[in-house]
């Protein structure tokens, strides 16, 4: 069995298919797109995710230094003093949240310093009795910005109740040094992800510079994994749809919100979704995206949607989100009723917003999602 | 005509090119087996997982429990050393397609082209007379000796190989593969880094050049491999080009088995060379012994069906409406190989007509990643997982649970759009073999 091809017939049949295909592309299209993902990451690195580390381990600091006033003399106004850096803090760490990869993924920083809603009764029972253990992994919700949250406000309390708390009343002390512990775990944990960023030899932002693929292990394959999975798990369930009923056959369910002790959902949730539109735009400023962002990225691959840019639409979306999570009034918990309807409304944004994420940015950049190892054809 | 074609098939030719293949499929399905239990994925794609999609026709066929996976992959482990060594052969031929054939039908997730030829050709093996020279089985019994075989063994293993390039090929022939370069104008950018070549992966020019060559490789390196003349620049064109897509793109033992395999289209004469070199004594040149298959008109019956079905098969997508990749009626069990770029994103609507009340779900806390990213853009898995849903709400004590799927699809690069009709019942659709009028037309951008 033997085809006689002629090796001249067959190269002439190819080059003339060539030239009829490049006839066909149009001319206009850029030929060439202009791809280098290093700055990309270097700016990610040094202008968000390194000052976004930064700013939680100062905000930390000055609130474990205001809550130690406050344990030390406990009046209305070290109170006072201390939950405000609590929320200074708490916001700080919106912003760095969804950034589960490399330190803070070796760290387990998410699930540390922030499982919620945090529980009440064995943080009163641990006080009770006295056994105070934060290391452990089932410690999760006992420990972590929702048990400060819990700890400076309690439920239903008057700033007197809890000065009361942590002065007059029954296990005071174990009171305060459960406070304590809180505070100082999360130091710990914080400064060794942001010491990790930044500090001297092998650290790890040359290690995410230097990953310049869209594979897996590669830094935008972890970041943006991370993000999506972020966005869709603690942004979009656990900050507005597990209260809302999202998870629950449709009821509520309000004890599930974040900060509920202090009544900060909402404005931990919008600090949040600006932490992922600063991602994209490369900046933490409000002004303007940076040439070297993911956003001009996807703009280089000529990223389509709908007809307009990619990036555009995410922009978009993000602020969509942003203005209906502003629509909600704090405390969510409370609001959550008369507002359910606008809440539902900036649910919907946010199910917008993980599939763009999730589908068109992931599709655009190359990149697997919910990566797990296996073959593909 | 018939008679011409009879006598082709019939011709004595050397058995070595069999006897060689049979050691390489052996081999390779070894390493194959080997590397997917080494990488724990015995764990991940089958005894991690609390729900199996079917295949449709095989629901049958269930997942067995952990203790059984491992008794199934030891089984393909022993019987392909079976088949490399020529030991007790053709029970493990028999073992190995249907141990094989078996765990690939336990999860529709885990389809891979490459996997269902595995198994068509692990089925061929059955019935050639592999282990005839060059075995254990013919060293142990004389009488199972043969130096020749009808040529129709080993060209039933060439057409095969033959069927998976062409078609491969012909499938490549569509708007978005040639006119637009796409899906690889989005996957060879990413590609930057590599050494060498990596440089020009983002050009556009070099994203039309790899579709074409793609397509005009797979269309013609069959009848390169069957020529002469030009085999061996074949063979090297199938070395260069597998071991491109393996650098590129993460497809497994695919390539390798390709590269393995394909040498079943050398000469006789080179096989024979080679078998030569790992025989310890050089054995001097015996009379010619022919083997003769009993019931030869009803294998050459079984092997015109089978060839027949592998030729029509993948033209069933003809009888559905719509966009093939959009729809994916008619798409598996083609040949239809990197064709596309499809991400989905699928969220569950239940609504309980009892108490009126409306929620939600999330195909990610019910399936392994691997299955969620096959279920979002694939519409027979979707519906599988609403009914697998229906059952969990219904021992939940919801009775008549409403199950619609709201699902965003990309592909090829256009903007995520509607998949499925978000105000369909899913529980009111049973799966089945006509067009699937819930699918939402693919709009373009």
């Amino acid at each position: 069995m033997s085809f006689k091809i002629n090796i001249k017939e067959l190269s002439m049949l190819t080059a003339g298919l060539l030239v009829m295909l490049f006839s066909c592309v149009d001319s206009t299209e850029e030929t060439k797109v202009q791809i280098d993902r290093k700055p990309l990451l270097e700016n990610l690195a040094d202008q968000v995710i390194i000052p976004g580390y930064t700013q939680l381990n100062t905000e930390v600091t000055a609130m474990n230094s205001s809550i130690t006033t406050f344990l030390n003399e406990p009046s209305p106004s070290t109170l006072s003093n201390a939950r405000s850096a609590f929320i200074k803090a708490y916001v700080a760490w919106q912003k760095v949240e969804f950034f589960d990869f490399g330190p803070a993924f070796d760290q387990t920083l998410r699930a540390q310093v922030n499982t919620f809603p945090t529980d009440n009764f064995a943080i009163d029972n641990a006080i009770a009795t006295g056994n105070i253990q934060l290391q452990s992994l089932s410690n999760n919700n006992k420990k972590g910005f929702p048990a400060i949250d819990y700890l400076l406000y309690g439920e239903n309390k008057s700033d007197a109740d809890i000065i009361a708390d942590f002065t007059t009343n029954a296990n005071a002390s174990t009171r305060k040094e459960y406070l304590r512990a809180s505070i100082e775990d999360m130091q710990t944990l914080v400064s060794r992800v942001s010491v990790a960023w930044n500090s001297g030899e092998g650290n790890y932002r040359s290690t995410f510079v230097e990953r310049t693929g869209t594979d897996v292990g590669s830094s935008l394959g972890q970041l943006i994994n991370s993000l999506s999975q972020s966005l869709e798990v603690f942004t979009r369930d656990a900050k507005v749809g597990i209260p809302l009923g999202k998870r629950s056959q449709g009821i509520l369910i309000p004890k599930n919100a974040e900060a509920y002790y202090s009544g900060n959902s909402m404005l931990l949730a919008r600090s949040n979704v600006q932490g992922y539109l600063d991602v994209f735009k490369g900046s933490r400023t409000t002004e303007g995206t940076n040439p070297q962002s993911l956003l001009a990225y996807l703009n280089q691959l000529n990223a389509q949607y709908n007809g307009g840019s990619l990036s555009s639409a995410l922009e978009q979306q993000f602020q969509n989100s942003l203005s209906k999570l502003n629509q909600i009034s704090d405390p969510y918990s409370r609001s959550i009723e008369a507002q359910a309807s606008i809440a539902n409304e900036a649910y919907l944004e946010l199910q917008k917003t993980v599939v763009l994420v999730k589908v068109d940015l992931a599709s655009a950049l190359g990149i697997l999602i919910s990566y797990q190892d296996n073959d593909g054809d | 005509m018939l008679n011409r074609f009879l006598a082709f098939l019939n011709k004595p030719y050397s058995i070595a090119p069999l006897s060689n293949l049979r050691v390489l499929f052996g081999f390779l399905m070894l390493w194959s087996t080997l590397r997917f239990v080494f990488y724990g994925w015995i764990e991940t794609q089958y005894n991690e997982p609390i729900f199996h999609f079917s295949y449709f026709g095989f629901e049958w066929v269930s997942y067995p429990g952990p203790t059984w996976m491992y008794v199934l992959f030891g089984l393909m482990i022993l019987s392909s050393i079976g088949i490399m060594l020529g030991l007790f052969y053709r029970i493990s031929a028999v073992i190995f397609f249907l141990s094989f054939t078996y765990v690939e039908l336990i999860d529709l997730t885990n389809y891979l082209n490459h996997y269902y030829f595995v198994s068509l050709l692990a089925f061929v093996m059955i019935f050639l007379p592999a282990h005839k020279s060059f075995s254990i089985d013919s060293l142990r019994n004389k009488n199972n000796l043969a130096t020749h075989v009808p040529y129709g063994f080993i060209f039933s293993v060439k057409l095969l190989l033959a069927i998976v390039y062409f078609y491969a090929g012909v499938a490549k022939l569509n708007h978005e593969w040639l006119i637009e370069a796409l899906p690889l104008k989005i996957w060879l950018a990413p590609h930057t880094s590599l050494p060498l070549i990596g440089p020009f992966l983002d050009e556009l020019w070099v994203a039309y050049l790899f579709s074409w060559f793609g397509a005009i490789y797979d269309l013609s390196i069959p009848f390169f491999l069957f020529s002469k003349k030009y085999r061996s620049l074949a063979f090297l064109a199938v070395v260069v080009f597998h071991i491109t897509t393996w650098i590129l793109f993460p497809i497994g033992m695919f390539p390798f088995i390709m590269i393995g395999l394909t040498t079943v289209f050398f000469s006789a004469d080179t096989h024979e060379k080679i078998q030569a070199f790992f025989k310890k004594e050089k054995v001097v040149i015996q009379e010619q012994i022919l083997y003769k298959p009993q019931n030869l008109s009803l294998l050459t019956g079984l092997f015109f069906l089978f060839f027949s079905f592998q030729i029509l098969f993948p033209f069933r997508y003809l009888l559905y409406p719509g966009n093939l990749f959009w729809t994916e009626q008619g798409y598996r069990f083609s040949w239809r190989v990197m064709l596309m770029e499809k991400a989905g994103y699928a969220i569950f609507h239940v609504t309980d007509p009892d108490t009126g009340r409306s929620w939600e779900l999330y195909p990610k806390d019910y399936l392994s990643p691997m299955q969620e990213k096959q279920m979002s853009t694939q519409p027979d898995m979707i519906l599988q997982f609403a009914h697998f849903l229906e059952d969990s709400l219904k021992k939940q004590g919801i009775s008549k649970p409403e199950i619609r799927a709201e699902v965003y699809v990309s592909l090829n690069g256009r903007g995520s759009q509607l998949f499925l009709d978000p105000n369909q019942d899913l529980t009111q659709i049973k799966d089945s073999f006509a067009p699937k009028n819930w699918i939402l037309p693919l709009s373009n951008r």
